[in-house]
């Protein structure tokens, strides 16, 4: 049970009697007679526990975007139901107004909507459905919780999208579909046609052309349904957090991007996110599921503080790709998890498949190594540096070793990323 | 050095926002419990500062060490032998008198008739009124008036035939003045320390007949009025004859009663009164109710809408922290060698690859070629980037900006965050 503020001012108008008639008699029976209103009033409310409650899904919702969660509410008992309900929800679901009022005679359903912006990806949840029923007066309250468990999943707000229009642009030059395409290493042929004013006259094919007896040019594009894989690290260096989000939210956004990217390329995409042990995976999928495949499968995945277990990590893709494939691993290039992880064992992933490490730099250090002024801002510069050089030894370390090495602010990392792939794909080195 | 001022451009600005709305989420939803606190706390010490909770803070009282309590005199007294008995009621005055004893009376103004009334029957033999007023004296020593008050506080001369003051010699003059009254005979009332000069007086008195010291005998007792109270505070009772004329007055006998009046004291009975004495009867049972009230108050606001869902959260690390660590450890043991040789190496490489040098050039040889490529300073420049270790914070701060210097110099497009 609980008893409203009109309980208490109830209370409060008994301070009349007693200051006229002071006593024990004017005390007591004003709180006996209050003790009469709570029950009469317990007693003709409706029973919340006859109330059945069922949740309908939630459509998953982008983070940073609104969605509404509904459940229907209906009275199996025998009397009406009236006063308030909350419907409980984690407090990064964002249910702001989760209160809802109640007026629900006996037999019949209510729909109610509570509205959500979630503040937080992953799966967030509801808790139980509580609901007070008023007795007439509006005195005192009949309090009971219904279970009733639901879930919201909340993708990544994948922010680099708008980067999508231009890298297409890029890509449909590559393709055979313009005409000003210089025939590189990595195109295949694709078909003879006739020559039109502006073709380059080092792709006519002269043989086509005597047989044809006019003039044919060929035409290249270039190669597909080469495999790209994406390697998530979610182990502690990704945890950290650069800006307000955590370096596994800036990597998700960079390997939407280049999804994207590659599937509209004719690529096949998959998807490993893993630190000691396999967290999220994407096999498979076709081209027009692959994006929403992978924002599922990412959405529950959290940074774990835990180092990684890189051998495992690559022995994982070694047995999960047999032809040659382009490997992106998104972790950090902080000097001991990848000098003593990950070093020893790219080896063996750079002689099968083409590497590319793309690392989430964090601005806060650039600004760091400037400073300037006073002996505080000069240490912390010095220490900026020192960090800066390591990171720099790491990247040539790398590069030495045919690694691809993209390291940018989690802004510039999904466009540069895609660059990379677009820059590999043009050079035909997938 | 100087650390605070920059401690903020190193943390990250980036979280700082969600603690802040925590923090205002915290104060709006504690906002009563922060106020009703703060009102009970302020009644709290506003009842503090007003009741003296024991006469010891009390001004001229015998046990306050402070500059205005007089608690020298009473020591000074009882290592003579004296026997200093503090009291609050004027019935405990009453009872502790005896021929023997001197009754010492400060704020005179707190006593009502009936208890002035009891003083005057009391067994006390001397009685001493520190800065009486009017209705007091009229009662206890009717010979005596008062006669306006001077500002003047340098030391005076007694100008009288009392012994005390004779012996003691100059005191420190102004306060209350006092004189004879109307019927009153000379040789009755001597006055001492007189106020001479009435320019700074309140009154038209002819100077002689005022002083701040005077004596006389009424209903058997020697009454001394004294108008000038610091005579016997610790501050002043060091200076001049003060001491003196102190312990004559009241170490004239063995017993020196103390009475400090309590305002409290309710008039004939000698209790004090209960507040509840003092209440309407209604109040108690109002109180009661209120009580009530505030549980019925507490229960309804207490009761949670149903239970809290839990949320697994995140840790939060920041990147940087690895870096902000490592500056700390620099700081905190002057590592001036490890960071200069840092700051040198990053700005050997950027004006290495800005001049396009060879792979294999050492630091000497691009020293020369920055120096013929800037028309520097050779010297300089090398004592700058491969010179001696900075021997103090002061000179790696302008180390620090003298690299900058010959790196904008050679032409090194600085980052964009640098701002100078």
């Amino acid at each position: 049970m609980t008893i409203s503020g009109r309980a208490v001012l109830l209370a409060a108008v008994g301070l009349i009697p007693v200051v006229l008639w002071p006593g024990w008699g004017s005390l007591l029976g004003w709180a006996g007679l209050l003790a009469v209103v709570v029950l009469a009033d317990l007693l003709l409310a409706g029973s919340p526990r006859a109330l059945r409650v069922r949740r309908e899904p939630v459509a998953t919702v982008r983070l940073g975007t609104a969605t509404t969660a509904s459940f229907v509410l209906t009275n199996a008992g025998r009397r009406t139901v009236r006063g308030s309900l909350r419907d409980a929800w984690q407090p990064s679901a964002g249910a702001a107004l989760d209160r809802h009022p109640v007026d629900l005679p006996a037999g019949q359903s209510r729909r109610l909507v509570t509205t959500l912006s979630p503040t937080r990806r992953g799966d967030r949840r509801a808790g139980e459905v509580t609901v007070r029923s008023f007795g007439p007066l509006g005195v005192a309250a009949r309090q009971f919780s219904l279970p009733a468990p639901g879930t919201a999943r909340v993708l990544p707000p994948f922010g680099s999208r708008k980067h999508l229009p231009s890298k297409l642009a890029q890509l449909r030059e590559l393709d055979g579909r313009t005409s000003l395409r210089v025939r590189g290493q990595g195109t295949e042929f694709d078909s003879l046609r006739d020559y039109v004013g502006g073709d380059d006259v080092r792709s006519i094919d002269w043989r086509a052309t005597a047989r044809r007896g006019a003039v044919v040019v060929r035409t290249w594009r270039p190669e597909r349904d080469r495999r790209v894989l994406l390697v998530l690290d979610t182990s502690r260096t990704s945890a950290a957090r650069v800006g307000d989000e955590p370096r596994l939210d800036a990597a998700m956004d960079a390997a939407l991007l280049l999804a994207a990217l590659a599937s509209r390329a004719g690529d096949r995409v998959d998807l490993l996110a893993m630190d000691r042990r396999v967290r999220a995976r994407v096999e498979g999928a076709s081209r027009s599921d692959l994006l929403p495949r992978l924002v599922t499968a990412m959405a529950p995945v959290e940074a774990d503080l835990v180092e990684a277990d890189w051998p495992a990590i690559v022995s994982t893709v070694l047995s999960r790709t047999s032809q040659r494939a382009l490997v992106v691993l998104l972790t950090s290039l902080e000097g001991a998890a990848i000098e003593e992880g990950l070093m020893p064992v790219i080896g063996q992933l750079c002689t099968r498949h083409r590497v590319v490490v793309a690392s989430v730099a964090d601005p806060q250090m650039a600004a760091m190594a400037d400073g300037r002024g006073d002996a505080y801002a000069v240490y912390g510069a010095a220490a900026a540096g020192r960090a800066e050089l390591d990171r720099t030894a790491t990247t040539a370390e790398l590069r030495r070793m045919g690694v691809d090495v993209v390291d940018a602010s989690p802004e510039d990392l999904p466009p540069q990323l895609a660059d990379r792939y677009l820059a590999l794909k043009a050079a035909g080195l997938l | 050095m100087t650390q605070p001022p920059t401690q903020t451009t190193v943390e990250a600005p980036a979280t700082t926002p969600s603690v802040i709305q925590d923090l205002r989420a915290l104060a709006i939803r504690s906002r009563w419990p922060l106020a009703v606190a703060v009102v009970i706390a302020l009644s709290v010490a506003v009842v503090a500062l007003t009741v003296p909770t024991s006469s010891d803070g009390r001004r001229l009282s015998p046990a306050n060490p402070a500059p205005e309590g007089s608690r020298g005199l009473a020591q000074v007294l009882q290592r003579q032998g004296v026997e200093v008995i503090q009291a609050e009621r004027s019935t405990a005055v009453t009872e502790a008198t005896t021929p023997n004893s001197t009754l010492v009376v400060t704020d005179t103004k707190l006593l009502a008739p009936e208890q002035l009334d009891r003083l005057a029957r009391d067994d006390a033999s001397r009685l001493i009124l520190i800065e009486p007023d009017e209705l007091t004296l009229s009662v206890l020593a009717p010979q005596v008036r008062t006669a306006g008050y001077s500002n003047r506080l340098d030391v005076r001369d007694p100008r009288c035939s009392i012994e005390a003051a004779v012996t003691a010699g100059a005191v420190r003059g102004g306060g209350n003045l006092y004189a004879r009254s109307g019927g009153a005979s000379e040789g009755g009332v001597a006055i001492c320390y007189p106020q001479s000069d009435s320019d700074d007086t309140s009154d038209v008195d002819s100077a002689t007949d005022r002083g701040t010291y005077v004596v006389t005998v009424s209903g058997g007792k020697q009454i001394i009025v004294i108008g000038q109270s610091d005579l016997i505070t610790n501050e002043y009772l060091p200076a001049g004859g003060n001491a003196a004329l102190a312990l004559h007055t009241f170490g004239a006998q063995p017993e020196l009663v103390w009475y400090m009046p309590d305002p409290l004291e309710v008039v004939g009975s000698g209790q004090r009164q209960s507040i509840d004495e003092l209440a309407p009867d209604w109040v108690v049972w109002v109180l009661i109710q209120i009580g009530l009230i505030t549980l019925l108050a507490m229960f309804w606001r207490a009761r949670r809408f149903g239970r809290l869902v839990g949320e697994p959260l995140p840790v939060i690390v920041r990147a940087a922290e690895t870096q902000e660590g490592r500056a700390r450890l620099y700081r905190q043991f002057h590592a001036r060698g490890r960071a200069a040789a840092t700051l040198r190496t990053a700005t050997l490489r950027r004006l290495a690859s800005r001049i396009a040098a060879s792979p294999g050039i050492t630091p000497e040889q691009l020293v020369v070629q920055v120096a013929a490529r800037t028309g520097g300073n050779q010297y300089e420049i090398g004592q700058a980037l491969i010179g001696p270790t900075p021997g103090s914070d002061g000179e790696l701060v302008e180390l620090a900006d003298r690299l900058d210097q010959i790196e904008r110099a050679a032409g090194v497009v600085p980052s964009p965050t640098r701002n100078r």
